[in-house]
């Protein structure tokens, strides 16, 4: 049985406050209930089944064909940009701005590796953040959950590389049918169950 | 300061003082304190020396029940800190586990996960003895039965073992449910 779980806004809210705190400042919105079965990359990759980590452990999935790290050692941007390149059709670029026709991803880093990823709406300018087993939340800006990049301090550390894929490539992979299914079903149960539960 | 010195009343002083006036004990006849005290002095002697013997065993009696004491303290101190630690090692495992789910839960990064110093505090107690290191994990095995807590990965180092099939890999749902089975054929849970 996976574990979800449909938080009241307040608590959300102190949590991503206390943990996130440039998102005082930021306008967000929660997007899917605080779930344990999938965090970030899977997120970013349209997957919300499987928890995504180039570890060479059972407790994290990595696609097939592509190089898995020893437990304890930090990825770097490349090992997430080859993948997501190969996998499912991204190249580097350079800006974070929406560009008609494409759909970006960011990775996030600190000075030790990558830390959280993040996916832009496909048809709009706001970024998608799955954070860690908390909520999904759409975020107006790409820096909205940028942190320190000390390590020690537990934070994202900034965007450091965009991707872009085009729109066909994104919904050849059923990306929009997958993020519209998970929004859908947390829409429904929202519209049963008010918010300060 | 003579006066401190005279034995008072006695039949010899009486007669001394009758006809020399105040005396001193050191002044007394020998032979006259015999004959007046020597008994008395004898049983007073033999009460004094009772008196001491009896001191004796009572200060004996004292240290061995001061003894007694003390290692009753000792006991019951290394029981009070058996339970102590008994209680410790859950209370402590859940006090960490929480700060840990508190303050990493919005993390994806295993590393930044693992690197928290309540995941070490919790790896470093597992470390101490194997009776402790069983605690651990059962106490892991439990906090994944209840919010599937994310203990896969310290339970694949604590235990060296790996009851996830391949397909199952990275499927948290899984992965409680085979740790879970586990834990039961290790009687754990």
């Amino acid at each position: 049985m996976r574990m979800i779980a449909f938080r009241s806004f307040g608590l959300i809210q102190d949590d991503l406050h206390r943990m996130i705190p440039k998102l005082r400042t930021a306008q967000w919105t929660v997007n899917s209930p605080y779930d344990t079965e999938y965090t970030c990359i899977a997120w970013a990759a349209c997957r919300t089944r499987k928890v995504w980590w180039p570890w060479d452990d059972p407790g994290f999935y990595w696609p097939p064909g592509f190089a898995k790290l020893p437990v304890g050692s930090p990825a770097s941007i490349d090992d997430f940009a080859i993948m997501f390149e190969k996998k499912f059709g991204y190249r580097k670029c350079a800006t974070k701005e929406f560009e008609w026709g494409f759909q970006k991803v960011a990775i996030y880093a600190n000075t030790e590796g990558v830390t959280h990823m993040s996916r832009q709406c496909l048809f709009g300018e706001e970024w998608l953040s799955k954070l860690g087993v908390y909520e999904d939340v759409i975020h107006s800006d790409v820096r909205d959950v940028e942190g320190s990049m000390d390590p020690n301090a537990r934070e994202y550390g900034e965007a450091v590389q965009y991707m872009k894929r085009t729109w066909p490539r994104a919904l050849m992979t059923a990306c929009l049918f997958r993020c519209a299914w998970a929004a859908l079903k947390f829409k429904i149960y929202r519209t049963v169950v008010p918010w300060e539960i | 300061m003579e006066a401190s010195h005279t034995v008072w009343p006695c039949p010899v002083e009486r007669r001394v003082r009758r006809t020399q006036g105040w005396c001193v004990s050191s002044q007394l006849p020998v032979e006259k304190v015999e004959r007046y005290y020597g008994a008395s002095l004898r049983r007073a002697s033999k009460y004094i020396e009772h008196g001491n013997g009896i001191d004796r065993m009572r200060k004996q009696l004292v240290a061995s029940l001061a003894e007694l004491i003390a290692d009753q303290d000792i006991i019951a101190d290394s029981s009070r800190d058996i339970a102590v630690d008994v209680r410790t090692v859950a209370e402590k495992f859940h006090e960490q586990s929480d700060i840990w789910k508190r303050e990493t839960s919005y993390l994806s990064s295993p590393l930044q996960k693992m690197s928290h110093p309540s995941y070490q505090a919790i790896m470093g107690m597992a470390s101490e003895s194997p009776e402790i290191k069983r605690q651990v994990i059962r106490e892991m095995l439990l906090e994944i039965l209840k919010d599937r807590r994310d203990w896969y990965l310290a339970l694949s180092f604590l235990t060296q073992q790996n009851p996830v099939q391949q397909r199952d890999y990275g499927i948290p749902s899984k992965l409680a449910e085979a740790w879970i089975k586990w834990g039961k054929s290790q009687g754990l849970l």
